[in-house]
């Protein structure tokens, strides 16, 4: 019976020994499933928020080839035509010749402006000269009378990837629009330095500044941001907001990993 | 009132203070940790407490030579019923609740049945580590299936659970067959091993569960660093 006794004890001590270790080593099993789980998910939200960002940028490419290929085209036709069309008048009816010059320099502008959109749209410099020739562009475009726009950078810059060229050239673009659009900014630094480990794209600005929390609440609003957000997901980025109401801001991008895991092809010009 | 009887007992048995010795360190771990503690681990905390009050008359009864095997059984009682209290709190689901209260009411009956004043109710006892072993497995059982704790290593409740489930399995046999076990002192010296298994399984349990206060403070303080 003491036998028994101490034999059932000792085999109801293994098999409980056995459930715990088998408990504990599931449980670990599962818990690492699930975060495998979770990065795999992650890594294909960040895939499809790339292959998202790729046809948008494929789309301004499309759109900026029909502006400048048959748009562009028509309309320096249009003003060959109408060249010709005004020599003729100003031989046979010159009251109308007013008309046929008013009439070219409207042509001119849109042509103009059909270039301007179509340069906008793709960032041929960025691609051709890279990210510290098109920032420097960008500055440029934006300044006028009324504001300063003044790019700071590092001396020795390193050649980055295409995509993360695009990306900080976009998100400063739409910082520089966003401050001199709604904050009502007369001077923005674009300061961009490389630091051991990675990048630092700050744009600072002296507008009246704006509510991070009030506009993220917002869903209409923010969108700007939000996209910001949404690229810097892609490329393992991070945005500090330094904003507040009655002050000018300053919003600093860090790209640490200059190599990110998830790669947007960029097509060449 | 002399102290004599006390002293003459902790010198004429002192491996049987073993299992106070823990208890009481248990009780101290709970002390310290408590403000730290959820509402599962002071219900433990409460059951030490009691065991421990129990474990002194238990004492002073063997000092002074009178009958102390019904405190056993009324340990069980109180063993049986804050485990159940510490269970509920933690596995929240309705049916769940039901297998905690089943066992309860099961266990209670079979006290009721089986309690003696000068005997170890041994069939009692038996039916409260079974109890005590569903009640981990459920627990377990709820741990997988949730899938809630990161780092089951470090989870209090994981603790207590398999250091009830090695306790109860440990003495499940030597209480179930009490008679043969425990029931008669001259048979060759075993009374002495199994009353020694016994006490090295409580004195196991007791240990786990200072332990497990000192890993709720951890994951509190884990909680608080995650959620600020």
């Amino acid at each position: 019976m003491k036998l028994y006794i101490a034999v059932g004890t000792a085999v109801l001590l293994v098999m409980a020994i056995f459930i715990i270790v088998f408990v504990a080593y599931y449980q670990q099993k599962q818990i690492r499933q699930q975060l495998i789980l979770k990065e795999w998910q992650e890594k294909y939200r960040k895939g499809l928020l790339a292959a998202t960002l790729q046809a948008q940028e494929h789309e301004r490419r499309r759109i900026a080839q029909d502006l400048h290929d048959e748009i562009g085209t028509m309309l320096s036709v249009t003003k060959l035509s109408l060249n010709q069309l005004g020599r003729t008048v100003e031989h046979n009816d010159p009251g109308s010749t007013v008309l046929v010059q008013k009439t070219r320099s409207l042509l001119d502008e849109t042509i103009a402006n059909v270039r301007r959109i179509s340069r906008d749209l793709v960032p041929t410099t960025l691609e051709r000269f890279g990210l510290v020739s098109a920032l420097e562009e960008l500055a440029e475009k934006a300044s006028n009378g009324e504001v300063h726009v003044e790019l700071s950078c590092s001396d020795k810059m390193p050649t980055l990837l295409p995509q993360l060229d695009l990306t900080l050239f976009r998100i400063a673009q739409e910082l520089i629009n966003n401050a001199i659009k709604h904050a009502n900014a007369e001077n923005i630094i674009i300061d961009l330095h490389c630091q051991p480990n990675g990048i630092l794209l700050s744009v600072i600005d002296d507008g009246r500044g704006f509510d991070l929390d009030e506009i993220l609440k917002d869903k209409k609003r923010g969108l700007g941001l939000r996209n910001i957000e949404s690229r810097l997901n892609v490329i393992d980025g991070h945005v500090t907001f330094d904003v507040e109401e009655g002050r000018g801001s300053r919003i600093h991008i860090q790209v640490k990993n200059l190599k990110p895991e998830v790669e947007v092809e960029v097509e060449a010009v | 009132m002399s102290v004599h009887p006390y002293i003459k007992l902790i010198l004429k048995y002192p491996d049987s203070f073993l299992p106070d010795l823990f208890l009481l360190l248990a009780i101290g771990a709970g002390l310290v940790n408590y403000f730290f503690l959820d509402k599962s681990s002071r219900w433990l905390l409460r059951m030490l407490i009691l065991s421990f009050i129990i474990s002194l008359i238990q004492l002073h009864d063997a000092a002074f030579r009178q009958n102390n095997l019904y405190l056993h059984n009324i340990n069980s009682l109180i063993e049986m019923c804050f485990f159940a209290a510490a269970y509920q709190v933690e596995l929240k689901s309705k049916q769940n609740l039901t297998v905690i209260i089943s066992g309860l009411a099961v266990y209670l009956l079979v006290f009721l049945f089986d309690f003696k004043w000068g005997n170890i109710a041994g069939i009692a006892l038996g039916v409260e580590r079974m109890v005590m072993i569903i009640y981990a497995l459920l627990y377990f059982h709820y741990i997988l299936t949730k899938m809630q704790v990161q780092n089951l290593l470090i989870h209090s409740m994981f603790w207590v659970s398999a250091g009830a489930i090695v306790h109860a399995a440990g003495t499940l046999f030597v209480f179930l067959f009490v008679k043969a076990t425990l029931g008669d002192l001259s048979s060759n010296g075993s009374y002495y091993l199994y009353i020694t298994i016994v006490r090295t399984f409580s004195a196991f349990f007791y240990i786990v569960l200072g332990v497990s206060f000192w890993l709720r403070r951890r994951e509190f303080r884990l909680a608080e660093r995650f959620t600020v």
